[in-house]
């Protein structure tokens, strides 16, 4: 059973009232709870400490700004995430239109944890940047090919197929030893 | 057990922090949140209200600390705080208006927040078109207004035009 998203976090309908009226520490109570998804999300996703940092403050700018749009029938920190990916994606065009030198993935890996935490970083950094975003979007965060699509503004197809070549390509680069199933040979 | 979902166990990666406290970067750039009137009950003036106090503190600050201010641009700044304060003193936030009045009203909002939002970057040296536009938008608001019969018919006030905004040279300090 997959787990909950790690954005999965009530926030009480008053602070987010209290944020709408522009109370400045309803707005600060909100960041404190979502930052580290937040930051995570767009770390995952753009692969770089500065653009995560732009990420996270352009979230949370597009969040308070916008507070009137949520609608409150859904939970909160839904609507908090779908911002947070669009800024996310977003940021991830900007990025291919200006070719620049990205950040070593395996610096920003936590490493003091057993093997297995590094080689996924790790191995997350090694996939193109759309399958890393599908990969992430659809396994952590539980979203559907169809909410993926609609983020990249492409068909659920695009959204298959990304996350099909980053599961083969994650387990290339965990696994390289993995022997590979193939037809038996007749032999003579 | 197989886990279709996340075959390669991506949710054991655990949450990263950031390596810097972003919150007083958030702070800085936010302006206060307010309702959007046209969308919600239209109580525009409410938020009209809440944008011009904000800005009009900024004014004051502009005029507070900066001695470069040319004459001419402090007398539009100046100019701008006082079409403010005749938008304050005939404010009601519990008026409605009408569908199309609302709408107006809020994209001359969207205007007013472009406009001081670009001013924020903008050296003095270059500010004066800024607040010319600043000077015609706020005329507009006024003008809705007083298509409601809200503004006195003594309240004393320059006729702008969107097409000559060089009349308001003429205003008197």
């Amino acid at each position: 059973m997959m787990k909950p998203s790690k954005f999965a976090k009530d926030v009480e309908p008053g602070v987010i009232r209290h944020a709408l009226e522009g109370d400045r520490h309803a707005c600060e109570a909100i960041y404190r709870i979502f930052e580290r998804p937040v930051y995570t999300l767009a770390l995952r996703i753009c692969q770089c400490d500065q653009d995560a940092m732009d990420v996270l403050q352009e979230t949370f700018i597009q969040v308070f700004t916008r507070l009137h749009q949520f609608a409150g029938d859904a939970p909160f920190w839904t609507w908090l995430r779908k911002v947070a990916v669009n800024c996310s994606l977003a940021r991830l065009r900007k990025r291919r239109q200006m070719p620049v030198q990205w950040s070593d993935p395996a610096s920003t890996a936590v490493t003091n944890d057993a093997g297995i935490q590094m080689d996924l970083t790790t191995a997350l950094g090694k996939l193109p940047a759309d399958a890393r975003a599908v990969v992430w979007l659809y396994d952590v965060e539980g979203l559907t090919h169809k909410e993926i699509a609609d983020q990249f503004g492409k068909s659920i197809s695009f959204s298959k197929t990304q996350l099909s070549r980053a599961h083969a390509r994650l387990r290339d680069l965990l696994e390289p030893n993995r022997e590979i199933p193939c037809a038996t040979t007749a032999t003579p | 057990m197989r886990n279709d979902r996340d075959p390669l166990n991506l949710q054991s990666l655990t949450l990263e922090s950031p390596p810097e406290d972003a919150w007083p970067a958030i702070e800085s750039r936010l302006t206060v949140p307010r309702r959007r009137p046209a969308m919600h009950g239209r109580y525009w003036l409410a938020a009209a209200a809440t944008l011009l106090l904000s800005a009009g503190l900024a004014l004051m600050l502009a005029l507070r600390t900066d001695t470069t201010i040319s004459p001419e641009l402090g007398q539009w700044i100046r100019y701008s705080m006082d079409l403010e304060d005749q938008l304050r003193s005939v404010g009601d936030a519990r008026t409605r208006y009408r569908g199309h009045e609302a709408l107006a009203v809020t994209e001359l909002q969207l205007m007013l927040a472009a406009v001081d939002a670009e001013l924020e970057f903008t050296p003095p040296a270059r500010q004066l078109p800024l607040w010319k536009q600043r000077a015609v938008v706020l005329n507009d608001l006024l003008a809705v207004q007083a298509t409601r019969g809200w503004i006195a018919a003594d309240v004393p006030r320059p006729v702008v035009t969107r097409s000559s905004p060089s009349t308001l040279v003429a205003y008197e300090i």
